[in-house]
């Protein structure tokens, strides 16, 4: 009867998440097309909050029903992710003002969670290869990392959208200008366009979620080492996150010189991102013989 | 009053050399950024290829060799299902790792110099730079109290400030973070470092075995180094494994499903004295001498252990019927026991382990038309059959240990901490912040600023304005505006 409730709970309070985030959707669309006040804005931010917290005490419900850290297959990867994702959108919007993209970032996060339900939900017991703390350890950072840069995807979204100079560049540095505003006296860095804070956002993002996968990689491999013997077996999993790393490892080097444009970058951002979903959804879809195939969609 | 753009300052230009020889010309060559973006891409494609393409080793290579049919020797030739050993992506490595290491040697200098040096710049200097401005505020008040407040101001916001009696002021703050990328190079050459030892000195062997069964590490079914032989600097121990006894636990809900699975080993030397004693499972192996046996897998052995009558039986598979493996046994008195085995992980519909038995008894016919009397026996269960009974203990299993020797460990770890140690750092940013005071009337000073990170510009910004109010409340009430110095 417990575990009855607790599911229940579970499934309930995840389902509360999503009507929250539609909602909150709603009020970004609303602040964004019509009625840009404040309160409105912040409403949205309270409601994706409040959202992110029915996820996680899902999960967390979860993982009692389990018995273990509910990790283990592409329903709770696809939830922690999400977690991840909306979490890393509510600090960048607190830290860089960006409520611009609330609505395409619940949106994302909607597709994301409906997509998880199209995969089996049902909590089976771990494989013994799984039965190790380091489940715990390796694969959070993961997930979180592909949180920042699918916010790193909209983000460069939202700059090729945005970006009207005929021929973007002078980086790295150049977004914000310094300034004094005549006749204010005001010492400021003003950002000459939304552009260049979707540019700065989406560079950030890419900083912040870079260290994250590398740690998770790096997790893996002591795992791996740890378990059979193997930092790294070369396996579709491992190889297409060395892929991604060696995408952003890319994005961040082509980001120290200054000849390369925005929007460069912005494609680069782009193609990592694609590389992260290869990564995360594609070798499980299409059936690459991968090792981690707990993660299977199917 | 204009805008200027602001740069990294401190990133290297490259200078014009006299005379250059082709040697300085590989060492620019090895050391440009575009060269490591060419080389991230170009191993991002080669494992890109690896993970499509299928591998030899993990794929049958006549599986292979069917699919892509008159193909295959082309694409063997370039390596396509071999993509990890192959020349082509060896090279990359090695062509990468000089580049790590050229590379990280030219960016090491600027970056320290960066981090530790405080260098102070007069109002006249810093007009020479590009984004230095003149504060649009007169400071009123005498130097020592202007600078103190500026200075106070500075360190409330964390930054470390260096400064000269004549109202020169250096601050920064993150100054570690600028050796970040020259920390994570540095990992990763010592991973790379650490890869190659483990190439020349250690060792991967994997033995299926059965409980009571003694092997040296010489008698593996499989013994690999990573390089040939012949070069290989390692050594293989004497000492050999026992397997004591090996079990696989299930879940009671889940019984197709191995919870865990355990081998009990002791490690003997020549004189079958124990050196030590252990029982391992999967994520927790057994470590001796540097050498580390894991609990890698497990397969059964096609023998089953019984008893009948109350006497041990051992069967093995040794036939077949409508294709499903099956054990014939002669016993003594001239009957045949059969035994049609079932698995919970390998037949469909199949949650436990259980075996159906037939006892044929001498120069009984066999009707083809009647199913003959048996006894269906989940595993550990007893039963009767004409007369006898028989108790249906388990099949016998082969534990599969992976044994290896790794004595890079240690420094393949501590370059995964100066990896993830330098990665985190990277996303750090080193703000700098020059100031000089300029007296230009008696007990009012202009405040010049060069401001300079290398990202972070926002909260950067947000800093520079609580500068700013500190500056603007030390000033008169009807500030003098200036324009940015150029």
């Amino acid at each position: 009867m417990m575990d009855l409730l607790m599911n229940v709970n579970e499934s309930s309070l995840a389902d509360a998440g999503l009507l929250l985030l539609a909602l909150s959707a709603l009020g970004y669309v609303l602040f964004q097309a019509l009625l840009p006040k404040a309160w409105l804005r912040n409403t949205a931010s309270v409601t994706t909050g409040l959202s992110v917290l029915c996820l996680l005490v899902s999960l967390v419900l979860r993982s009692m029903t389990a018995g273990y850290f509910a990790l283990s297959n592409m329903y709770e990867a696809l939830l922690v992710m999400t977690i991840g994702f909306l979490t890393a959108f509510l600090i960048v919007e607190r830290w860089f003002k960006i409520s611009n993209l609330g609505w395409a970032v619940c949106l994302v996060a909607l597709i994301v969670m409906f997509y998880a339900g199209t995969t089996p939900t049902e909590i089976n017991p771990l494989q013994a290869a799984l039965r190790s703390y380091w489940r715990s350890i390796h694969v959070p950072p993961l997930l979180l990392s592909y949180g920042f840069f699918t916010l790193a995807f909209l983000s460069s979204i939202a700059f090729l959208l945005s970006d009207r100079s005929p021929k973007s560049g002078g980086l790295p540095g150049s977004g914000p200008t310094l300034a004094t505003r005549e006749g204010h006296g005001i010492l400021s860095f003003s950002y000459s366009s939304m552009a260049d804070l979707y540019d700065e956002v989406t560079y950030r993002c890419i900083a912040a979620g870079f260290p994250l996968l590398m740690i998770g990689v790096i997790l893996g491999a002591v795992w791996a080492n740890e378990a059979w013997g193997n930092y790294w077996s070369w396996d579709p999993k491992e190889s297409m996150s060395l892929v991604t790393l060696l995408g952003y490892g890319a994005y961040l080097h082509l980001r120290i010189n200054a000849e390369h444009s925005r929007r460069t970058l912005a494609w680069v951002s782009i193609a990592g991102f694609l590389l992260m979903l290869m990564t995360f959804v594609g070798v499980n879809m299409w059936g690459f013989g991968s090792i981690h195939s707990y993660g299977s969609v199917s | 009053m204009s805008s200027q753009p602001l740069t990294h300052g401190t990133a290297p230009v490259a200078q014009p050399m006299k005379g250059k020889s082709i040697w300085s010309d590989i060492v620019t060559c090895f050391r440009s950024v575009q060269l490591a973006i060419v080389l991230l891409s170009l191993l991002a494609i080669g494992t890109i290829i690896g993970v499509v393409m299928p591998q030899e080793g993990m794929v049958e290579l006549a599986t292979i060799r069917e699919k892509y049919g008159n193909n295959f020797e082309l694409l063997r030739d370039l390596g396509c299902f071999n993509v990890y050993s192959s020349f082509w992506f060896i090279t990359l490595q090695i062509l990468f790792f000089f580049n790590l290491l050229i590379g990280s040697f030219k960016w090491l200098k600027p970056a320290t110099l960066a981090a530790i040096q405080k260098p102070l710049l007069t109002p006249e200097v810093m007009a020479l730079k590009p984004d230095a401005h003149s504060l649009p505020v007169l400071l009123n008040g005498s130097q020592d109290a202007v600078q103190a407040s500026v200075v106070n101001r500075l360190k409330a916001l964390r930054y470390g400030v260096h400064q000269s009696d004549d109202g020169r002021i250096y601050a920064s703050k993150g100054n570690i973070t600028r050796l970040g990328p020259s920390i994570a190079h540095l990992g990763i050459l010592i991973c790379l470092i650490a890869g190659v030892y483990s190439s020349f000195t250690g060792f991967k062997a994997v033995r299926m075995a059965i409980p009571g069964e003694t092997f040296s590490l010489h008698e593996a079914n499989t013994f690999k180094t990573n390089v040939p032989q012949p070069i290989w600097l390692g050594s293989v121990p004497e000492w050999k494994v026992r397997v004591n006894d090996f079990q696989v636990e299930f879940y009671e809900d889940h019984p197709q499903t191995a919870k865990q699975y355990y081998s009990k080993l002791d490690v003997v030397n020549q004189k079958g004295q124990v050196l030590k004693s252990e029982t391992i499972s999967v994520n927790h192996p057994l470590v001796y001498d540097n050498i580390s046996i894991y609990q890698a897998s497990y397969a059964p052995t096609g023998r089953f252990l019984l008893t009948m009558d109350g006497k041990p039986l051992t069967v093995t598979v040794n036939s077949q019927f409508n294709q499903r493996p099956i054990s014939i046994t002669e016993l003594p008195g001239g009957s045949s026991l059969i035994m049609f085995p079932f698995f919970a992980q390998q037949d469909p519909g199949v949650t436990q382990n259980y075996a159906v038995f037939f006892l044929r008894k001498p120069g009984e016919p066999i009707n083809t038309g009647v199913m003959p009397e048996n006894i269906r026996l989940t595993q550990g269960r007893s039963g009767s059959l004409k007369g006898h009974t028989i108790t249906y203990l388990q099949p016998e299993m082969s534990t599969g240990l992976q044994i290896k020797r790794a004595p890079e460990v240690p420094l393949m770890y501590a370059s995964y901490l100066i990896i993830a140690l330098g990665a985190v750092l990277c996303f750090f940013s080193q703000r700098r912040v020059w100031l000089a005071l300029k007296e230009v009337r008696p007990h009012q000073w202009e405040a010049s600023i060069y401001p300079q990170t290398n990202k972070g510009w926002i909260s950067f910004r947000q800093e520079l304005a609580v500068l700013q109010a500190t500056l603007m409340r030390l000033a008169p009430p009807q500030p003098t505006v200036e324009g940015p110095r150029r």
